[in-house]
């Protein structure tokens, strides 16, 4: 049974894909057990043929291991589209043979990777709550030209169609309710941590996440049901199950590098009134987020890239020249500093050194100046004893002349 | 004082040792990095379960050099290989803008480590030849580094498979752990 919310178990899943003889071998060379696998392509590899595909890059290639890397419900899903079988029946249809590394360079590879992308969007939107026709994703799939997609997927997505329908009539009516509060069917928990994903911002306080040992193993089924007002706990969960490279855009994008982007009102949506407005539009932007990968680039603060676009590292020292601003923001405005300074050297990020020497010369001031006064002091006791003792003289010969004067 | 001593001795002598990890997500380029300064030619290489460790002498440092392996699960094991490290070679791969983001998490959470606080950081913004790869100022905004306060850090452009940056990278690294930067 391939239902939903099985996407979220890594080992369930492929503990049901391997069972097939298609996924018992190596894609590339038919080694037995592979272990490794290009989600890319849906497809299982074995260890050293996934290094072929990693030396690839990850434009064409995205290597995980089954066993040792985590697996978002997306790309268990495309794990499940694929498989071994239904890629190889579409590289022989467009004309592939084994021509080595040059497959995953073809315009054939390009177009399975789209189809199997686009498949697994249309898929999670359906998962997140939107009511789309099965009329569409029968029609999707019918132009792959594919025949061996699994049939469990199919009947499992309309039963899941079913479900959602049921979900969204009470959240439609209550539209300030986040519908994961209201599923309690077998779709809530990828549906539920995937709202989550997409509520409250989690990009922000996923930067006040400290990351610990426990974030790698956590699985997406220990996210609770969440609730909109859940614990920054419950977010942290659920953004790290889905740190994916195919929802990205949801949590592992830092809010502040966003700003002005299309990610803010992706990841703001949910603040609109409409329930179906939030799905319209989450739906609108995983897709877009899956066609069109490098949207990292969407106005971030720029100005490391100003500054430092022609120099060929950048370095500590170089970026924070003066040490005595503290907060980011000085930070930031005393990068402005250096525009206009072609060498910066790093003596300069030891300001604090700096600091502590004119700490030292202070104290060595004040030495001098206490020593000076105490010479001062010195002299101006010599020199009252000095009175004194030419006073004492002075008195003393008095004394003698005056007892001279009397004995004579 | 006496670690001062033992610093001046060695650093007249030139047999200063340096312990150094190579730490980044999984398939970022590590083990090529390590093999291409340390053989100086590009290995093919398979995913490291574990890691590997090599001495790389440069700059009258020997760098010992242990690269971890990167897949998500064998990164807490990372902690086991902190204490006594004077530097952390950190490898992001340029051209996977989808992952930045966790890179950004995984580095953060190596910098909060106590037993790094006196390590320094060197960033290769690997991959620097595949299409889409961002520069180093671009990786330099996605990982934060301007947060970086309280240690000395350096990024540079990277290609491990020409070979592009690395020593540029080391020559940083070298004459940072001469002045006794931490």
């Amino acid at each position: 049974m391939a239902s939903s919310d099985s996407f979220t178990d890594k080992n369930a899943v492929f503990k049901k894909l391997k069972a097939k003889p298609e996924n018992k071998m190596c894609f590339d060379c038919n080694a037995k057990n592979p272990t490794w696998a290009s989600v890319t392509y849906g497809i299982f590899l074995c260890i050293d043929c996934s290094a072929v595909h990693r030396s690839l890059g990850v434009h064409l290639s995205f290597v995980r291991s089954t066993t040792l890397d985590s697996w978002s419900p997306e790309q268990l899903k495309v794990m499940a589209f694929g498989g071994n079988n239904r890629a190889q029946a579409f590289f022989k249809q467009h004309g592939w043979s084994d021509a080595g590394e040059a497959k995953y360079t073809s315009r054939a590879a390009e177009l399975y990777r789209q189809i199997l992308s686009k498949e697994v969007a249309k898929s999670m939107a359906e998962d997140a709550g939107l009511p789309s026709s099965p009329v569409a994703s029968q029609s999707a799939q019918g132009n792959n030209g594919l025949s061996d997609v699994p049939r469990i997927e199919s009947s499992d997505r309309t039963s899941m169609e079913k479900q959602q329908i049921l979900v969204v009539a009470p959240s439609s009516a209550s539209p300030s309710k986040v519908p994961a509060v209201v599923i309690t069917s077998t779709v809530k928990k990828p549906l539920g941590a995937r709202k989550t994903g997409k509520s409250g911002g989690l990009g922000a306080r996923k930067l006040t996440a400290k990351s610990s040992e426990s974030l790698y193993d956590q699985k997406p089924e220990e996210v609770p049901v969440p609730v909109r007002s859940s614990s920054n706990n419950n977010l942290k969960a659920g953004g790290t199950a889905f740190t994916s490279r195919f929802e990205y855009a949801d949590d592992v994008r830092p809010v502040d590098m966003l700003s002005g982007s299309k990610g803010v009102s992706h990841v703001s949506a949910p603040k609109s009134s409409s329930f179906f407005e939030d799905f319209e539009m989450d739906n609108g932007f995983s897709r877009k987020g899956n066609s069109n990968p490098p949207r990292v680039q969407v106005q971030e603060t720029d100005e490391a890239r100003k500054k430092f676009s022609n120099a060929k590292s950048i370095s500590s020292a170089q970026y924070f020249g003066n040490r005595s601003k503290s907060t980011d923001l000085d930070a930031q405005t005393s990068l402005q500093k250096f525009s206009g300074s072609a060498a910066i050297s790093s003596a300069e990020l030891f300001g604090h050194d700096d600091d502590n020497s004119t700490i030292d010369i202070a104290a060595g001031e004040l030495i001098n100046r206490l020593s000076f006064q105490a010479q001062q002091d010195i002299s101006n006791l010599k020199s009252i004893a000095g009175e004194t003792s030419k006073k004492l003289s002075s008195l003393a010969s008095s004394l003698m002349t005056d007892l001279q004067g009397r004995i004579l | 004082m006496g670690i001062l001593f033992t610093r001046m001795f060695s650093s007249v002598f030139g047999n200063k040792e340096a312990r150094i990890l190579v730490l980044g997500l999984d398939n970022a380029g590590k083990t090529t990095i390590l093999y291409r300064l340390q053989m100086g030619e590009v290995v093919s290489t398979i995913p490291t379960i574990g890691f590997n460790v090599e001495t790389v002498q440069y700059n009258n440092i020997k760098f010992q050099v242990w690269d971890l392996g990167g897949q998500t699960s064998i990164r807490p094991y990372w902690r086991c290989y902190f204490p006594n490290t004077q530097a952390v070679i950190y490898v992001v791969d340029s051209s996977d803008t989808d992952r930045i983001g966790i890179a950004k998490e995984e580095f953060h959470a190596i910098l909060e480590e106590e037993e790094l606080k006196g390590a320094i950081v060197l960033i290769f913004a690997n991959k620097q030849d595949l299409p889409g790869a961002l520069d180093d100022a671009a990786v330099t905004e996605a990982l934060e580094l301007h947060k970086i306060k309280s240690r000395q850090w350096s990024i540079f452009k990277t290609c491990a498979v020409k070979g592009e940056g690395l020593y540029e990278g080391l020559d940083w690294l070298s004459n940072t752990l001469k002045s006794g930067g931490s």
